[in-house]
């Protein structure tokens, strides 16, 4: 009956799944437990590794799994309708610019905190020029293409399982991921002469 | 180095495929065969991983912290609270916010641009009209006064009548 939840189910049960459909808090909270690091990587990503705004769509996203639980078909896994519903929230967002603002000023927060920067090729500085170079490339993406992009390369999904979140064709997914590359490219030319 | 002779389309096509690692064993193929050949391509594809590996970097947050999972824990229950309270129809609460409120700005709106708009279009009016106010003002106390003025002129009339000689007044 759940063959495509099995993985969801392990981690949080059947029964629990239920009484959280029906209202129970306490389950609901044992799904908080669950799935909040997860959501909240995927926020973060989503947020432009803003980590304040990653909380507050965590918590959107919470709030709305709770408000439509019981809508859950179990047809998806319940991690792949949650990631839809915060692709869904962020996607509303991001028309409202909000999450940009708050970049910029996480980004301010960045540079003055001298972020540690990993051992690598290139020098601190360089290093940091071109985490805001790729930070500013991001942004150029357009929606479908960040979308498509971030849960490819940051959540590791496969084209098909995005496809599934996002509700578009695969070959599709895959043609934005490829537009996002060449955007991205395009942004990045500098940096990779 | 010897030029690259894939078109843009096709190095983006093999940049994907290297970036997503999912495609048909054809595509891999063909990519392998064509790094073997094609320095560009390969330097290219070295520095897009690279750049690529700094970007996943970035991308792994640090931990939740106890206080950061207390916030969203509460914030989340108490919301959904909320929320279980709010999805009982509460027709009365939704009337306010969905119909009343936006009316009432709606109102003060349209009164604000009206009243604008008349002190903007008729201040002259607006004067003349004092002014009008005023000249009525004065008129009303002519008028309240005109009976006064007839007793006058009968006053003036009798006065003119005694003066006269008594011969002159047959």
């Amino acid at each position: 009956m759940f063959a495509k939840t099995s993985t969801d189910l392990m981690e949080i049960g059947e029964i629990t799944l239920e009484k959280a459909k029906g209202g129970d808090s306490r389950a609901y909270e044992e799904i908080f437990i669950a799935y909040r690091d997860r959501v909240f990587n995927a926020a973060y990503h989503l947020c432009n590794f803003d980590r304040e705004a990653a909380l507050d769509l965590t918590q959107e996203v919470f709030l709305k799994v709770w408000e439509k639980l019981s809508q859950f078909d179990s047809r998806s896994d319940l991690y792949t309708w949650i990631y839809r519903i915060m692709v869904n929230i962020h996607l509303k967002e991001r028309k409202k610019r909000r999450l940009y603002e708050r970049f910029l000023e996480m980004f301010q927060f960045w540079t003055e905190k001298n972020h540690s920067v990993e051992a690598s090729q290139l020098s601190g500085l360089e290093n940091q020029e071109l985490r805001s170079a790729l930070i500013k490339a991001l942004k150029r993406l357009s929606p479908k293409q960040e979308i498509v992009f971030k849960l490819k390369l940051f959540s590791g999904m496969t084209f098909s399982k995005i496809s599934e979140i996002t509700g578009m064709a695969e070959g599709t997914v895959k043609t934005h991921f490829t537009r996002a590359i060449s955007t991205l490219q395009e942004e990045l030319k500098e940096w990779l002469q | 180095m010897k030029k690259c002779t894939y078109t843009p389309e096709k190095i983006n096509k093999l940049v994907s495929l290297t970036i997503s690692s999912e495609g048909s064993p054809e595509e891999f193929n063909l990519l392998s065969q064509h790094l073997r050949d094609c320095e560009v391509c390969r330097e290219k594809l070295h520095r897009i991983k690279y750049i690529f590996s700094e970007l996943t970097e970035m991308a792994k947050p640090d931990p939740l912290t106890p206080r950061e999972i207390a916030r969203l824990r509460g914030a989340v229950f108490e919301g959904s609270k909320q929320n279980k309270k709010t999805t009982v129809p509460d027709f009365s609460q939704s009337f306010v916010t969905v119909l009343l409120k936006p009316l009432a700005i709606a109102i003060c709106a349209i009164f604000i641009i009206f009243a604008g708009w008349k002190i903007y279009r008729e201040p002259a009016l607006h004067t003349a009209k004092i002014q009008q106010e005023k000249i009525s003002e004065e008129e009303v106390d002519i008028i309240s006064h005109l009976d006064m003025l007839k007793d006058l002129e009968t006053i003036e009339k009798l006065v003119k009548v005694l003066d006269e000689p008594p011969g002159s007044r047959s």
